[in-house]
């Protein structure tokens, strides 16, 4: 059963309640907020989201509750809870729902040291993926979100996931994070996706969260190889070009955008090696969204 | 800036962890990894080099020295591109702390 094959008011209930239970690849999250407002939009943005039983192990309980006291009436604030754990300060009430997504990839982050974890999006076409790692304001989630709406499979707009003993990807099809121009942009470019209403104010800016498509959702497991590592880049004005990177640069960015890589030692080495390894390595520069996509589709063609 | 006179020698940190220190082959020359320190470095062929040249206790070299070193593993190599290079390997070992530079 999906999320969306539930209806808004039970949705609601469980939310609310006991928590909406349901899978992010591979890990099973249990959903619970105090916060109702939040309610109808997590629910697009999780809709294609297989539920899960309720005697099925979960990986994160989270909540986004309240601001205690005071706090609930003045400056209403929200409180992001882990296994009954505040990691953070609370922020507005308003970014709720970013939060909830930044806190679920801060436990992704925190407790996953049996895959390497990288701070990349990751798009894939048939079993072929790319890897965007990229510092903020580059232009990564901007050019996801538009592979994403141009055929192209969400695995990941935050954090890219990598096997240590395979080496493949694993995907996790959660929402996008939009920000600042990215979201008007790709309101223009994907009128079909659904795009929740833009949070002002937040420490990075104007977000907006774009939910995934269904296609990245239902074929999430789906095992995928890491076929090209691409750094990309917007420049106003620019043409889209792929520069190739040699291995050792593409090491090197793969390594400095791991958040574990340190804590695997070896065995994060040896990931980041193999990984750059069956990887062609690019940098990119790019200003218009369809030159770029054309650009992925030569090289998804090329993969054949 | 390395100068003559002055000898280089591997730091003490380098010759406690070398034994754990992962290598890579890449396209530009090597990577290294160590993980006790926490620290990866890509490092140019020569620089490789001439970073194994000083990874023995006790051994300290002059940039000539390690110029001849340089120059005996390629006999074809440009004497002053040479030049440029090793000097510009010992800046960025000296940077990376992986060597020290020593008066003598």
């Amino acid at each position: 059963m999906k999320v969306s094959e539930l209806s808004r008011e039970s949705f609601r209930a469980r939310l609310g309640g006991e928590g909406v239970r349901l899978a992010a690849g591979p890990f099973n999250c249990r959903l619970q907020s105090g916060v109702s407002e939040i309610a109808d939009e997590l629910a697009h943005l999780y809709a294609h989201h297989p539920l899960i039983d309720d005697s099925a192990f979960v990986d994160f309980h989270v909540a986004i509750q309240p601001g205690h006291g005071l706090r609930r009436w003045v400056r209403p604030q929200a409180r992001f809870v882990v296994d009954a754990i505040e990691p953070f300060t609370p922020l507005p009430r308003d970014q709720s729902l970013p939060m909830l997504e930044w806190g679920l990839n801060w436990c992704i982050t925190a407790y996953s040291q049996h895959i390497l974890v990288i701070h990349a999006a990751s798009v894939a076409r048939g079993r072929h993926a790319a890897i965007l790692p990229a510092p903020p304001g580059s232009g990564k989630s901007t050019l996801c979100a538009a592979l994403v709406n141009r055929g192209w499979r969400l695995l990941s707009d935050e954090l890219t996931l990598i096997r240590l003993d395979t080496g493949e990807l694993m995907g996790l099809a959660r929402p996008v994070s939009l920000k600042n121009a990215s979201i008007d942009i790709i309101r223009d470019y994907a009128p079909e996706a659904f795009l929740t209403r833009p949070v002002r104010d937040t420490s990075k800016g104007t977000v907006a969260l774009m939910a995934p498509t269904q296609t990245s959702v239902e074929a999430v497991n789906t095992p995928t190889r890491a076929t090209w590592m691409v750094l990309p880049r917007y420049r106003a004005g620019a043409e889209a070009r792929l520069t190739p990177m040699g291995s050792g640069a593409a090491f090197l960015q793969l390594a400095d955008n791991a958040m574990n890589y340190h804590i695997l030692g070896a065995r994060g080495f040896a990931a980041v090696g193999r990984t750059v390894d069956q990887c062609r390595n690019y940098s990119f520069e790019y200003s218009r969204l369809d030159d770029a996509i054309a650009v992925f589709e030569r090289l998804a063609e090329d993969a054949k | 800036m390395p100068a003559t006179g002055i000898f280089y020698a591997a730091s003490e940190a380098l010759l406690d962890t070398q034994s754990s220190v992962l290598w890579k082959e890449v396209d530009e020359g090597w990577i290294r990894f160590d993980p006790h320190a926490g620290e990866t470095h890509l490092l140019a062929p020569v620089t490789r080099f001439i970073l194994d040249q000083l990874s023995h206790d006790g051994t300290a070299l002059s940039e000539a020295a390690l110029i001849h070193a340089v120059l005996e593993e390629e006999p074809d190599a440009d004497p002053v591109e040479c030049q440029g290079q090793v000097r510009s390997a010992l800046n960025a070992l000296l940077e990376a702390r992986l060597i020290r530079a020593v008066i003598n």
